[in-house]
């Protein structure tokens, strides 16, 4: 059974550097399907995109490009007034690692990064920390996740990553708006 | 409802979801161990942990002690006990944090996939990037022998990559252009005459201790260097009478008692005619001269024709200026500062000559070894770590015919001068140049003729670069390294041999953020793919240790005082216990070594090119917030200083009707044409010249804060001449004028041009 978790544990891996074709391949469909699921309007998909361009959309897209990266994927750059990196938003998601027990595998990204706050998402569902989960999305999550978007979709992102992006953020308005607990107790 | 299954999915998406094998795959996150929540603390930085460290924002090395809490990094300040700078730092030093932090910066291994110069990336791995650099540099080398491969360096950062270069036998190891732009003449001129580098990156000149100084196109106080500055202030705020000859009213033109605004490009006339009337007048130090100095008559009968009358014209001086000048230098030897300047790639033939004739000047004052003059640096013995050295192919075997073969007095320098290795990658002449490496320096801003450096890359087989941002250089690499920043790596133990000598680490202040590595570990990994036995340390801090342990010390010693320790300065000496390091042991006034070349043992005065009709020269200098090109994509510095101006002499202004803030453009004596910069008119500046800070007008999209932002001066230095000395290229030998509104301007003749003067032949341009 899949699971919301899963879910968020897909658009986690979604919004991390790609570095395997099979995952954009399968990873298309998912997407697609979520995005019908979702009731997202399906974009014209002429082709699923190489591993090359994958990443090099990828590159563009977050990490190098000329004009500058057009949507840093870090709590960071927009929970601080300068947009500088590991700053208040890292503070912030600190607060929530340590409240699951948790923290990252690896330290080639900061903490506040997208892939991973979506991670913790994942484990809060996952393990059934709903209040916890509750607080991580309002309180600092969906605070910065939609001036992500917003940049994201203004770049002009290959089709891949714009409805990543939405299915995203869907997603994430879904889960907030719920009740915690009593939903899960039902 | 349940939050973990909400969501009905259809058929379709859930098999596509489990197909990807997510639960399988390894997780982003793990059990805590070591990362804890920010504590709720005070304000600002205080209950900050400090750890000390050296500044790199320039390449001073101003010791500072790094702010942490929670990890970050929240300020930096000054180290409390350095003696030179305290707890004082400059506003690049201050603004380390934003570059720690800037999103701008590189992070990962990036392999360009567009066209060279496009700014297309993906990202690589690092063992991918370094096998990749070391595949090319091992293939390129078989086939077109060692010296294909070429290193332009900068820094304590490229120090590492510089070993394994020179371990494969290129003479191109080395290309720097901190010395091929910047201080190579004025090293040469005083290595020669007095035996050591009085001015190289630092300048051994006792400016606090002065009863008069000279600065002959030196911008103090907007070419921040925190010791240099305060000594200067300090002479001034005990009395110190000051002389400043400038074609710009710069910052410390504007602290001097006689301010001479020479005509650009006469300074060597103006210094000889001094040197002339000193000897004439009988103004110089008469025991210390024939004790002291060699070439005295030489000197004498070769200066005997520059009189103040035949300067006066050349220079646009006028003669009781001048003279007022040199006697109130004069008058306060042997404790007279004649600065020896430091970036002096100028006009290129003339270079060490005008350098040669401020180190006679300082001789015939006698105020070599005197307090308020040139001193004496106090060499702390540093240790060395036996570690970092490569071993077996450490020769470097000369070409048959070599790049460095023009320059005779390149012999005690190494390296290769940068328009050489352009030249040759160009045109495969001497021999084929296919690969550059490139560490620190961003050369594209930094050499004149970009035009000429980008068509040179366009030539290579392969071209990578270790930089901490995007840069215009990095943008034109097939392979881009992140490395660390100074916050985040230990460097060589530092010693300063100034005036209060003291010993320091530069100590990281935090890991490396991202994917970024320090330089040892890029070079050590590197070089174990070449199989070049050479960084046997395991990593910097090893390294740091063994040298420290030479020196009686260790990191934890030295963090115990403070991470700085003192030691006693010797820089004086008594005129009849002088003994100069050269071979002699005396002051070569006249140098036979420079006539035996075909160049003048006596400094003569070579015209270099006046403006072509029309047009004014271009001048150049430094913001006060800025580090070259280096800084203009940090946030504070960006806000204190966005974008240079153009100054323009007011008459020119009011005849071309350029009003002060107006948005112009420059266009040079090749038609190449600046991007859009504002006017500064001014009074401040000879209607003969244009000046601009250098570093603005970034061209690399990359650098969202400096894009675009002013003008580049390099890019309209297209015109340039060696250094005949040791190779060094000009950097004010080219002209502009002025297009508003794309109508192009041409600079009105306000200052009469004597016939001594030719003007630059703009067919030949
Ligand atoms: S002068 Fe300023 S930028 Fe340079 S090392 Fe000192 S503090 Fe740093």
């Amino acid at each position: 059974m899949v699971g919301t978790g899963d879910i968020l544990k897909f658009l986690a891996q979604g919004f991390f550097y790609p570095d395997n074709e099979e995952f954009i391949e399968k990873g298309s469909s998912a997407l697609l399907g979520l995005a019908q699921d979702l009731k997202i309007s399906l974009p014209q998909v002429d082709k699923i995109p190489t591993l090359l361009e994958h990443q090099s959309e990828f590159v563009r897209l977050f990490m190098a490009a000329p004009g500058g990266v057009p949507a840093p994927p870090y709590a960071s750059y927009y929970i601080n007034s300068q947009k500088l990196l590991f700053q208040e938003g890292l503070e912030q998601v600190m607060e929530y690692y340590q409240k699951a027990g948790l923290e990252p595998a690896s330290k080639s990204e900061p903490p506040d990064h997208l892939s991973l706050e979506l991670a913790l998402a994942s484990h809060m569902i996952d393990s059934g920390h709903f209040a916890l989960l509750d607080d991580f999305l309002h309180n600092h999550l969906l605070l910065w996740y939609p001036k992500f978007e917003k940049k994201l979709f203004n770049a002009g992102p290959s089709w891949w990553f714009k409805l990543l992006g939405q299915v995203t953020g869907k997603l994430l308005k879904q889960i907030s708006s719920m009740e915690g607990g009593s939903y899960e107790k039902a | 409802m349940r939050r973990r299954d909400f969501l009905k999915l259809s058929a379709s998406t859930t098999l596509a979801l489990a197909s990807l094998g997510l639960e399988t795959k390894e997780g982003f996150l793990k059990p805590c161990s070591t990362l804890a929540a920010a504590p709720k603390s005070l304000p600002g930085s205080l209950g900050a942990k400090e750890i000390p460290s050296v500044c790199e924002m320039c390449f001073w090395r101003c010791p500072i002690v790094a702010k942490i809490k929670n990890g970050k990094l929240v300020k930096i300040e000054g180290n409390p006990k350095s003696p030179a700078n305290g707890k004082r730092v400059c506003a690049r030093g201050n603004s380390g944090v934003q570059l720690l932090y800037d999103p701008d910066r590189l992070k990962y291994p990036l392999k360009r996939t567009g066209e060279r110069g496009e700014g297309k990336w993906a990202k690589i791995s690092w063992k991918e990037a370094l096998d990749e650099i070391a595949f090319n540099m091992d293939k390129i080398r078989k086939k077109y022998g060692p010296h294909s491969l070429a290193f332009f360096d900068h820094g304590a950062s490229a120090e590492f990559m510089r070993e394994i270069f020179q371990a494969l036998g290129t003479e191109n190891y080395s290309s720097e252009p901190a010395f091929y732009q910047c201080v190579g003449p004025v090293a040469v001129a005083y290595l020669t005459t007095m035996g050591y580098v009085v001015s190289g990156t630092r300048q051994y000149i006792d400016m606090a201790n002065a009863k008069a100084m000279l600065l002959v196109g030196t911008h103090i106080g907007e070419n921040v260097h925190v010791s240099h500055v305060r000594e200067f202030i300090q002479g001034l705020s005990k009395g110190a009478k000051l002389v400043v000859v400038d074609p710009r009213f710069s910052t410390a033109a504007n602290k001097a008692d006689i301010y001479l605004p020479i005509r650009p490009g006469t300074d060597t006339a103006l210094l000889l005619a001094w040197i002339n009337y000193v000897i004439e007048n009988k103004l110089y130090d008469e025991p210390f001269v024939p004790r002291n100095c060699t070439g005295f008559n030489e000197l004498k009968s070769a200066v005997k024709k520059y009189t103040f009358e035949w300067a006066a014209p050349i220079c646009d001086l006028k003669i009781e200026d001048m003279k007022a000048a040199i006697e109130l230098l004069a008058k306060a030897r042997p404790n007279t500062a004649i600065h020896p300047g430091r970036h002096s790639t100028w006009y290129g033939r003339g270079d060490v000559g005008r350098h040669h004739c401020l180190s006679i000047l300082a001789s015939l004052f006698g105020s070599i070894g005197a307090p308020g003059g040139i001193y004496f640096p106090t060499p702390i013995k540093k240790g060395h770590a036996h570690c970092v050295a490569c071993k077996g192919e450490n020769e470097v075997e000369e070409p048959d015919v070599s790049l460095r073969d023009k320059y005779p007095f390149i012999e005690a320098l190494p390296g290769t001068p940068t328009a050489e290795i352009i030249k040759a990658t160009i045109s495969g002449k001497p021999y084929p140049i296919k690969l550059w490496g490139i560490n620190g320096v961003n050369i594209i801003q930094t050499i004149p003729n970009p035009y000429e450096t980008i068509k040179a890359i366009k030539n290579l087989d392969f071209i990578f670069c270790e930089e901490m941002m995007p840069g215009e250089t990095a943008i034109w690499s097939d392979i881009i390294l992140p490395g660390a920043t100074y916050l985040e790596r230990y460097d060589s133990v530092y010693t300063y041999d100034l005036l209060t000598p003291y010993v320091t680490v530069r100590q990281p202040v935090t890991e490396p953020l991202f994917e970024v590595k320090t330089p040892y570990w890029i070079a050590k990994e590197l070089a174990k793919r070449l199989n070049l036995d050479c960084f046997r340390c395991g990593n910097e801090k090893e390294l740091v240790e063994e040298e420290l342990k030479q020196m009686g010390l260790s990191l934890e010693k030295l963090n115990a005082e403070g991470g700085l320790l003192k030691f006693k300065a010797n820089p004086y000496r008594k005129p009849d216990e002088l003994t100069m390091p050269t071979d002699t042991g005396k002051i070569l006034l006249s140098v036979p070594d420079f006539a035996e070349e075909d160049l003048d043992a006596v400094p003569k005065f070579v015209a270099t090119p006046a403006p072509p009709k029309g047009f004014a020269r271009l001048i150049y200098g430094r913001s006060p917030v800025h580090t070259f090109s280096r800084t203009m994509n940090n946030l504070w510095l960006n806000h204190e200083w966005p974008e240079n101006h153009a100054w323009i002499n007011d008459e020119v202004a009011a005849k071309l009707k350029i009003q002060d803030g107006e948005t112009i453009i420059l266009e040079n004596e090749h038609g190449k044409r600046s991007n859009p910069i504002k006017a500064k008119v001014t009074p401040g500046i000879r209607p003969d010249c244009i000046y601009m800070a250098h570093g603005f007008g970034c061209k690399s999209k990359h650098l969202t804060k400096a894009f675009k932002k002013g003008a580049s001066d390099q890019y309209l230095i297209t015109t340039y001449e060696n250094d005949p000395f040791m190779g060094a290229s000009s950097h004010r030998t080219s002209f502009v004028r002025i297009v508003k509104k794309d109508v192009v301007k041409d600079i009105p003749d306000l200052r009469p041009l004597p016939k001594e003067l030719p003007r630059f032949e703009l067919n030949k341009a």
